[in-house]
């Protein structure tokens, strides 16, 4: 079997497509497989990728919005609904996980907030040999390279966040976190640029930032390519990977694999491969999942002639004003929650009758979230993920709640969220980072225990709740893994035989 | 069942959770592909009695995948009187009925040899003087899929070469 990669990467979201573009930058030959399609926008396009699909918009919206929807009375892998859909969904009795499909992952549906941990000390103390400190040019490559930067009252972005609680009695928004949003001035940045996708490239997704440039230096994408299983041999994985253009199984390998599929599929991949005898041991798989405290809710302003589907896709941070000290304030005997508003950001360029459409624009969806204790457990039993997740053994969900019910009675208008089982949009862990094998699954270096060459660069490997949107934290962790594979690489043997090939290539 | 452990395939039971089921909607040629990839060990040799599952059937393998896949479920559940195979040392047989392998029919040599490209395998020989003459032209070859597990294939010797007719897997009984 001819390996005509160095490394293989599965998924092309924050873990995937920073392992990708690093491993090709530093001269690996690298194949990513993407289970979802390119999608069409506008810096695709003019790349000249031929095969796009549409993002949910106008008529697709009913047809592309979702990709897969599991719960726990359909078959144990879900519906497929549409192979080129945007969304996962994977509702398990504990919680509900949401994520994303296509080249690019989840940076088309996030909502381009880039931030750092809720604690500066995010990195310390899990392992020997990464620091927070070591971990902060990692975060600075990707803020500049995604281009990030907090808003400003004078960019005059339609329901900043920032300007709207200037003055307000009951709410402060003084620290906004950056965004990786154009902030020209432009009105149609300033729409359809959110859950959805952002067609006209306002937003800054990961296909345009890292991959369409690493292609030029020789990264190798292939679309719609879905990795169903792993196995490990003598030298290096066999990939078993589905076509889904032809619909055909094919075996690739390769010595190196940087698995980044996701934190849900991920796990699936890592559970599914062990019960087939791909892989095996891994005796801490499943543990430290959690939601990163998320609580979304619906915010029913309905405040007259206002338009909130406008902005960026966050309209940025908030918190409860003390009536006091005029400054942000935590409930007492409540843990910090971080607040944040979006508006329906999309729903101008979905079908649905105009009374409806106007009423949604006068709403907002609030998300609070926070640093939750990661002690959940992924579950694999006949084919079937479920994830168990013990909200009494994390206090901030209710701290969360205590703070949305606390905006509603400010505010007075109803927050609607659910409080029995946690929807999450920041799944991690499962695969996380311990300083041995029975306490988690991956090595300082990113590699699973017990499996020399496979390596995990998304959200599953992460030791912790960062507490604050994660993508950040994804891309620093998979930079740090792909810098170390690479470096690695480094050996006199495999220089010689770079040069042989490159001669043979002349 | 004592069948030697490998460095790379430590174990000599199948893993756990493993259910031939996931190739039940592959197609022959896709099997064919995987089969080229795996390897056969010099040192392990299938011995004593293995469950036996059959899928990538020559002709059920076109249709649909659901539907191909359905048909290789129903030839794994008790209506295929077909349970799997037994090994000795340098020959085997088919068993029967019963998956204790108490009936035994179409005999086979075993030995180690090499693909066309020179790559070892496992082949079972029908040509066997207590195998009826009909099937005497059928050959097997089996390479290690994972521990404990083989991954089988039945092929024809016809005039014109080997053609392939079926996939199965030879799990050891635990
Ligand atoms: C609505 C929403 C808003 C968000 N907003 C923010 C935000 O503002 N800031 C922030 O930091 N985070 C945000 N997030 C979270 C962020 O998007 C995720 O944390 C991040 O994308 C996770 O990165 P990842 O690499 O782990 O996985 P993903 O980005 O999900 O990438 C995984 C990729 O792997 C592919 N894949 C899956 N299985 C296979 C397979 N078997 N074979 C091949 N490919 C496969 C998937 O299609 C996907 O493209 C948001 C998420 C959502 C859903």
């Amino acid at each position: 079997m001819s390996a005509p990669y160095d490394v293989i990467v599965i998924g092309s979201g924050f873990g995937g497509a920073v392992a990708a573009a690093t491993l090709t930058r530093a001269g690996q030959r690298v194949l990513l497989l993407e289970r979802g399609p390119w999608r069409d926008t506008r810096p695709v396009r003019m790349a000249g990728i031929d095969e796009r699909s549409p993002l949910p918009y106008g008529r697709h919206f009913y047809t592309h919005l979702l990709h897969r929807l599991a719960t726990p009375w359909t078959p144990a892998r879900g519906w497929c609904l549409n192979r080129r859909g945007l969304f996962d969904i994977h509702q398990s009795s504990d919680m509900t996980l949401v994520c994303a499909n296509g080249v690019g992952g989840g940076s088309h549906v996030y909502s381009a907030m880039n931030t750092r941990p809720a604690q500066s000390h995010y990195w310390d103390g899990h392992v020997h040999g990464i620091t927070s400190a070591a971990m902060e040019e990692h975060y600075q490559w990707m803020l500049r390279t995604m281009g990030a930067r907090a808003p400003q009252d004078s960019d005059a972005i339609p329901n900043f966040t920032g300007s709207r609680y200037a003055g307000s009695e009951h709410f402060i928004a003084d620290q906004q976190p950056a965004m990786s949003v154009r902030m020209d001035k432009d009105a149609a940045d300033f729409c359809n640029n959110s859950f959805f996708g952002s067609e006209n490239g306002a937003k800054a997704t990961l296909d345009r930032i890292l991959l369409l440039p690493a292609m030029e230096q020789g990264l190798e994408i292939r679309a719609r390519h879905e990795c169903l299983s792993l196995w490990q041999q003598p030298q290096g994985y066999r990939l078993e990977v589905l076509d889904q253009r032809d619909n055909t199984i094919r075996q690739l390998s390769a010595a190196r694999v940087v698995l980044a599929a996701g934190t849900l599929n991920t796990l699936r991949l890592l559970f599914r491969s062990r019960a087939l005898g791909g892989l095996r041991g891994m005796p801490a798989l499943g543990l430290g999942f959690g939601g990163n405290g998320d609580v979304p809710a619906y915010w029913a302003l309905n405040e007259d002639g206002a338009d909130f589907s406008t902005g960026t896709p966050c309209h940025g941070r908030f918190a409860l004003r003390d009536p006091h000290s005029g400054g942000p304030a935590t409930l007492p005997g409540c843990l910090p929650a971080d607040l944040t508003t979006y508006g329906l950001n999309g729903i101008a360029r979905i079908p649905m009758p105009a009374f409806l459409r106007r009423r949604l624009q006068r709403d907002l969806i609030l998300v609070g979230m926070g640093a939750d204790n990661a002690d959940g457990v992924a579950e694999w039993h006949k084919g079937r993920l479920t994830f168990r997740y013990l909200q009494g053994n994390n206090p901030v969900l209710a701290s969360v709640y205590a703070h949305l019910d606390e905006v509603a009675r400010r505010s007075q208008r109803p927050v609607h969220f659910r409080r029995r089982s946690p929807l999450t949009v920041h799944p991690l862990g499962g695969a996380r980072l311990a300083p041995s094998s029975t306490q988690g699954v991956v090595d300082a270096r990113g590699e699973v225990y017990g499996h020399r060459g496979l390596f995990i660069a998304d959200a599953s490997a992460l030791p912790a709740a960062p507490g604050t949107p994660p993508s950040m934290t994804i891309a620093a962790w998979s930079r740090h893994v792909a810098l170390g594979i690479s470096q690695a690489d480094v050996t006199p043997a495999r220089q010689r035989s770079r040069r042989q090939q490159t001669q043979q290539q002349k | 069942m004592n069948q030697q452990s490998h460095p790379d395939f430590p174990a000599s039971n199948p893993p756990a959770g493993f259910s031939a089921r996931y190739f039940f909607r592959h197609r022959q040629a896709e099997m064919d592909e995987l089969f080229d990839t795996l390897s056969c060990p010099a040192d392990i040799s299938p011995d004593g009695v293995y469950r036996g599952r059959l899928f990538a059937i020559s002709a059920v393998s076109r249709l649909p995948r659901p539907l191909a896949g359905l048909i290789c479920r129903l030839l794994d559940s008790f209506l295929n009187p077909w349970k799997g195979k037994s090994f000795g040392a340098q020959e085997g047989a088919n068993i029967w009925l019963s998956a204790r392998g108490s009936l035994s029919f179409g005999y086979y040599h075993i030995r180690r040899a090499e693909d066309d490209n020179g790559r070892a395998l496992i082949r079972l020989n029908y040509a066997h003087p207590r195998t009826p003459r009909l099937l005497q032209p059928i050959r097997g070859e089996a390479r290690l899929l994972t521990d404990g597990v083989w991954l089988a294939r039945m092929r024809w010797q016809g005039r014109h070469g080997l053609k392939t007719l079926l996939y199965f897997t030879l799990e050891a009984r635990p």
